[in-house]
């Protein structure tokens, strides 16, 4: 996640002094980023050095508003003509879990992968709880990061099925 | 792949698909046997009942070639002269006779003549042996049950004892009380006629014409013609239309299966196969299955036949010969189920080939396209058909049928076109019925395309059914109006043997005496008619009673009438009197109208028969008329008319007619609803699942049939009506056009009644638990 | 969003439920034995992979079938001890079905399939109509009540099902992968339509294969090979164990 090119994401639509970019980011991504302040000003200079934004005239300090330049646009433009490009292999703690469990005779793997399946299906429902007092129409952002999330658990779910059905079909 | 390739390997898909879908194969090949059967029984029967031209001609006059028909007359003495050397000739004599035996007495008429000779054929024995000596007599079966006098027994004639010695028909008319005098038997008779032998035709012919320049009444075997093929055409015309109901529960049949193998036919036409083979296949197929059927029908309808045929003589009263098959019916039985079958698979492959590949291949079912001009088309239909029936009737022979066959097929055909708006039009009504008329009514609506030829087929046997109403009840109207009624307490005589008959008649029942339906005379002369210049018979004055009794036709006529001299009287309005024995009077007038004119009246000429009218003091009952009927039996020519015998003839006859009709047009609703169970396998289980009784789904199948019927069965009025008065004219009687209300609307009550019940039972109670 | 009610006696009851099929060496056992209450309010999802009981559990909820071992209550009653038309009743009256596809009639419209369980009831047209308008409205499709099912959308059709499946005084639906077809977003809005009907009070069973779609229940429980292997229930932190695998 590219916090500096997100801040310029947010100042090619209009320029914003340090704290309506704070609000406006975290707005964006429903609130799933918290940032502080001195953050944003760190970045903003970094930005600046590199030639990104520049300061706007008039008043400095706490209201100083800044500005996207050409050299920031087309920085931006590459960062979204970019695709993301997939993680590397999962490195997560479920996975390695699971892996090495299987790896571990011993240990019950679909006892395991049930446990799993439940605490994921329990966090999904928590999701979806939030998504159902949620307005689809105004809080499209909110929406769609819960529904990034929710299918992300879902896949979780789903592969945690794959992991017992291939057990299963070893098994037999 | 080559086009002939192409086409054997879509044969052996369809093949396959005759194997595979062995329920519907059995049913079209079902469909088209049971009419075939009709077709091919019907006409066998037909042609067995009715006797052919050596049947008729040895009835009539046995092995001879000539008749002549003397009456009361002798024999001139040098009829000789008119005959061809080494000529056979045989005399036939005839008289009533009253036959005596332990108590019982029935009167008979009695013949004397050889049997072996050249009457042969026109009498029979069927048991024991001819009367050969004096003092011998054999009779007719209900002679000898009627007498209970078996062979040997002994009975009393007017001129002493005879034994009987065997069994005699008249193979004519099974029914009639002949008694058989041997051929030398002496007494007075009534009746001679003359049996003839010339020796070849020309010989005949040459005898005839100068038998008949002595003023004898000759019967020629030639002039005895076969007989019309009307049946038979009746019967292919009814079972031609039995057909095309199948046809179209044939194509609805076929449709249903090739939506179903809607997949299948895209994928074949995707690989290749062009519409028109793909077509040719399953039209090939459909012939195949058809040919089976039909071979399958036609044997059920001659083993039908076969199987009737004992029973065919005491049915018609005549004797019906050796059982007898025309090649000709039972391979034109065949053939019309054949083409008739092949031509209904067409329009369901047609329109399976004719949708797009993509969407056959899809699976989904394309969009209706809203099609308003159904009913516009279908009018023009029917109307179009309308006046090919009348052209047909006015045709006649083989081509009128035809034209009578497409006609009519055209005429329902247009109401069936019109049917699919008129089924939609119902179910945008639907809204206020109960639920499960409501989803039968709408079902109807939505697959009106493929209802529309199950309501045509049952709109074809119904529409039939109105025509065939409609045909008798005119005739019977016209039967009722040429007999004016009787009064109920009167019998009316005609024939020979009246005068004798009423007396006896009257004196067993203390009645007044009989009266006779008078001559009309002039200057002590019988006064004739000369009919269009021809010199006609007696001129006989009488009521109405008189002209029933004479057959006189309804509408007086202006005829020429002369004295005997030959003196002209003017023209007289009179009724005129169908010509059936030379001795009948030409015409009658009313009392009135003779006294009009001058003409007194009194008994008719010595040599002619009048009517005889016997008045009871009660009406006259079925038995009273009965015992007349037997007393004129035993004299040849005589008969009996009373009110009671006015039944209405064609009722009952209408009323199975009816019954058949309804009857198929059931089978058709039937059918069509097991067609469609499939599609109705969807609805079931959501009418489980929202806790429909297991009634309703029942109640659903049956509304669903009683719709189509109804239908059906309200577009068959109009449907039948239209081409009857074309099909009215082809009879030669001017048929004034009567329908039978109350019975047409029996029916179109009846048959939506009837499909609910059936559907109901053949449903199948419930979902199991 | 109204909590579960808890109180009281159980809307539904499976007490050690078992239903098979055949017998002899062919016999087969889909579900069983499984044991589960359903309250008033809830809305309980049925997760598991094919072949794994879904179907004929919810059969047996519906009463469409009979268990060949243990009870299905519903309030407390038997139903295997109804007669069919008791059971055709229950179904009128008591609980309301979703199919995946095909719920609808489609020779009536939105409205009268909506209507049609109250008017086999025995209730007046108007009155069923009305009813039924009013539950077409509380799905958002009034407006769509004199249309016919081939007329409407996919979504919409599934919403015309659930509005019958409420109608009148049922309170359990029961619904066999109710969004099966449907693409996301209309299948999103089809659950949003059964979670809003269970937080006014009604009560649904959702058997589905797919997680996200489970996610809108209150409780999950988890079918396999015929036995419920375990429940989660949204915001409890822990896990509920019911049964033990086999």
């Amino acid at each position: 996640m590219s916090i500096p090119l997100s801040l310029l994401a947010i100042l090619s639509d209009r320029s914003a002094h340090g704290y309506g970019l704070k609000s406006r980011f975290e707005e964006s991504t429903a609130g799933a980023w918290p940032l502080n302040v001195g953050q944003v000003y760190t970045t903003l200079r970094r930005l600046e050095r590199d030639g990104l934004v520049l300061p706007e005239e008039g008043e400095g300090g706490a209201r100083q508003t800044w500005r996207i330049t050409d050299a920031g646009r087309t920085a931006l433009e590459e960062w979204f003509g970019t695709p993301v490009e997939d993680d590397p292999p999962a490195r997560d703690e479920l996975s390695i879990k699971v892996l090495l469990a299987v790896a571990a005779d011993a240990v019950d793997v679909t006892d395991i992968v049930q446990r799993q399946r439940v605490a994921t299906m329990e966090r999904l429902q928590r999701y979806t709880r939030r998504k159902r007092a949620a307005d689809p129409e105004r809080e499209l952002p909110w929406t769609l990061l819960l529904d990034a999330l929710i299918l992300k658990a879902e896949a979780e779910l789903k592969w945690l099925d794959l992991c017992e059905a291939r057990l299963a079909e070893r098994g037999r | 792949m080559t086009a002939g390739m192409a086409f054997r390997a879509l044969l052996r898909v369809e093949r396959r698909e005759l194997f595979r879908n062995r329920r519907r194969s059995r049913l079209v090949a079902l469909l088209v046997a049971i009419p075939v059967a009709g077709i091919v029984g019907g006409a066998t029967v037909w042609r067995n009942a009715e006797p052919n031209v050596d049947e008729r001609r040895t009835r009539e006059m046995g092995a001879a070639d000539l008749r002549v028909d003397l009456g009361a007359a002798d024999a001139p003495d040098d009829l000789t002269a008119e005959l061809p050397p080494g000529a056979r000739v045989e005399t036939l004599r005839l008289r009533p006779e009253t036959l005596r035996h332990a108590g019982r007495r029935l009167r008979a008429r009695a013949i004397a003549a050889d049997p072996d000779g050249l009457a042969r054929g026109m009498l029979r024995i069927v048991e024991g042996r001819a009367p050969a000596r004096p003092g011998e007599i054999a009779l007719a079966p209900v002679l000898r049950d009627g007498l209970g006098a078996s062979l040997g027994a002994s009975v009393a004639t007017e001129d002493g004892e005879r034994t009987v010695t065997g069994v005699v028909v008249d193979p004519a008319s099974l029914e009639l009380p002949v008694a058989l005098l041997p051929a030398a038997a002496a007494g007075p008779f009534r009746d001679r006629a003359l049996l003839v032998a010339a020796g070849g035709a020309d010989a005949a012919g040459r005898t005839a014409a100068a038998l008949r320049g002595r003023g004898l009444r000759v019967v020629e075997r030639t002039s005895i013609r076969p007989p019309d093929r009307f049946g038979p055409t009746v019967v292919f015309l009814v079972g031609g239309i039995g057909l095309f109901e199948a046809a179209l529960v044939i194509a609805a049949a076929f449709a249903v299966g090739l939506r179903r193998r809607r997949r299948e036919i895209g994928l074949l036409r995707a690989t290749g196969a062009s519409g028109v083979l793909v077509c040719g296949a399953v039209g090939l197929s459909a012939a195949a299955v058809a040919a089976v059927g039909g071979a399958a029908g036609a044997s059920l309808g001659l083993l039908a036949a076969a199987a009737v045929h004992p029973f065919l003589d005491a049915w018609v009263g005549h004797e019906c010969g050796r059982f007898d098959v025309a090649a000709e019916h039972v391979a034109g039985g065949v053939l019309l189920g054949i083409v008739a079958a092949t031509l209904a698979s067409l329009p369901p492959a047609v329109a399976a080939t004719r949708r797009s590949i993509r969407s056959a291949l899809g699976g989904r079912r394309p969009a209706a396209s809203a099609r308003s001009r159904g009913p516009l088309l279908g009018l023009a239909m029917a109307g179009l058909g309308a006046v090919v029936v009348a052209i047909g009737a006015r045709t006649g022979g083989a081509a009128g049928a035809t034209a009578l066959l497409l006609g009519a097929a055209t005429v329902f055909l247009g109401f069936g076109v019109a049917s699919p708006g008129l089924l939609a039009g119902i179910a945008r009504l639907a809204g206020p019925l109960p639920p499960a008329w409501r989803l039968a009514v709408r079902d109807a609506g939505r697959f009106r395309t493929r209802n529309g030829p199950v309501v045509t087929a049952v709109l074809a046997g119904m529409a039939l059914c109105v025509l065939l109403g409609a045909l008798l009840t005119s005739i019977e109207a016209r039967i009722a109006r040429a007999r004016p009624p009787l009064r109920a307490d009167r019998l009316v005589v005609a024939g020979p043997a009246a005068e004798e008959v009423a007396r006896a008649f009257a004196r067993e029942h203390d009645a007044p005496a009989p009266i006779a339906a008078y001559a009309a005379w002039v200057d002590g002369a019988p006064v004739v008619v000369s009919d269009g210049g021809r010199f006609g018979a007696w001129l006989a004055v009488g009521d109405a009673t008189s002209r029933v009794a004479l057959d006189a036709s309804a509408e007086p006529s202006d005829v020429e009438v002369e004295a005997a001299g030959g003196r002209s009287l003017g023209r007289f309005t009179v009724r005129r009197v169908p010509r059936r024995a030379h001795a009948d009077p030409a015409a009658v007038i009313d009392p009135e109208s003779a006294a009009a004119r001058g003409l007194e009246r009194g008994p008719p000429p010595e040599f002619a028969l009048a009517p005889w009218i016997v008045t009871l003091d009660d009406d006259v009952t079925e038995e009273t008329a009965e015992d007349a009927r037997a007393a004129a039996a035993a004299h040849a020519g005589t008969s009996v008319d009373a009110a009671i015998l006015h039944r209405r003839p064609v009722r009952p006859f209408l009323r199975l007619v009816l019954a058949v009709c309804l009857l198929t047009g059931l089978i058709v609703v039937f059918v069509a609803t097991a067609l469609s169970s499939a599609e109705a396998a969807e609805d079931a289980r959501i009418l489980d699942a929202v806790g429909a009784p297991p009634a309703l789904l029942r109640r659903v199948s049956a509304a669903r049939a009683a719709t189509l019927a109804a239908v059906g069965g309200v577009l068959a009025v109009p449907a039948g009506l239209l081409p009857a008065p074309g099909v009215l004219s082809i009879a030669k009687l001017p048929l004034a056009f009567e329908v039978p209300w109350t019975e047409v609307a029996a029916a179109t009550l009846l048959l939506p009644a009837l499909a609910y019940a059936g559907a109901w039972i053949a449903a199948r109670p419930g979902a199991p638990a | 969003m109204t909590a579960p009610r808890r109180d009281g006696e159980p809307l539904l009851r499976f007490e050690d439920v078992g239903r098979g099929y055949g017998d002899g060496p062919h016999a087969v056992r889909a579900l069983g034995p499984v044991r589960f209450d359903v309250r008033s309010g809830e809305l309980v999802a049925v997760m598991g992979p094919s072949g794994s009981g879904k179907t004929t559990l919810l059969s047996l909820a519906g009463a469409l079938e009979r268990p060949t071992e243990g009870r299905v209550l519903l309030r407390g009653r038997d139903l295997a001890t109804l007669s069919a038309p008791a059971r055709a009743a229950l179904r009128r009256r008591d609980i309301g079905y979703v199919f995946q596809d095909l719920n609808l009639l489609p020779g009536l419209t939105a409205l009268e399939n909506v209507s049609l369980p109250l008017e086999l009831d025995g209730v007046r047209l108007a009155a069923a109509r009305e009813e039924a308008r009013a539950a077409l409205d509380a799905v958002g499709l009034a407006s769509l009540a004199a249309r016919f099912p081939d007329d409407l959308s996919g979504g919409e059709r599934q919403r015309v099902a659930i509005a019958r499946a409420f109608v009148g005084p049922r309170e359990l639906l029961l619904a066999d992968e109710p969004t099966g077809n449907l693409d996301s977003v209309t299948g999103e809005r089809v659950l949003r339509h059964l979670r809003a009907a269970c937080d006014g009070g009604r009560t649904a069973i959702l058997v589905t294969h797919d997680p996200s779609h489970a996610g809108w229940a209150d409780r999950v429980l988890f079918l396999r090979d015929g036995v419920l292997v375990d429940e989660a229930a949204s915001g409890a932190g822990c896990l509920v164990r019911v049964e033990d695998g086999p």
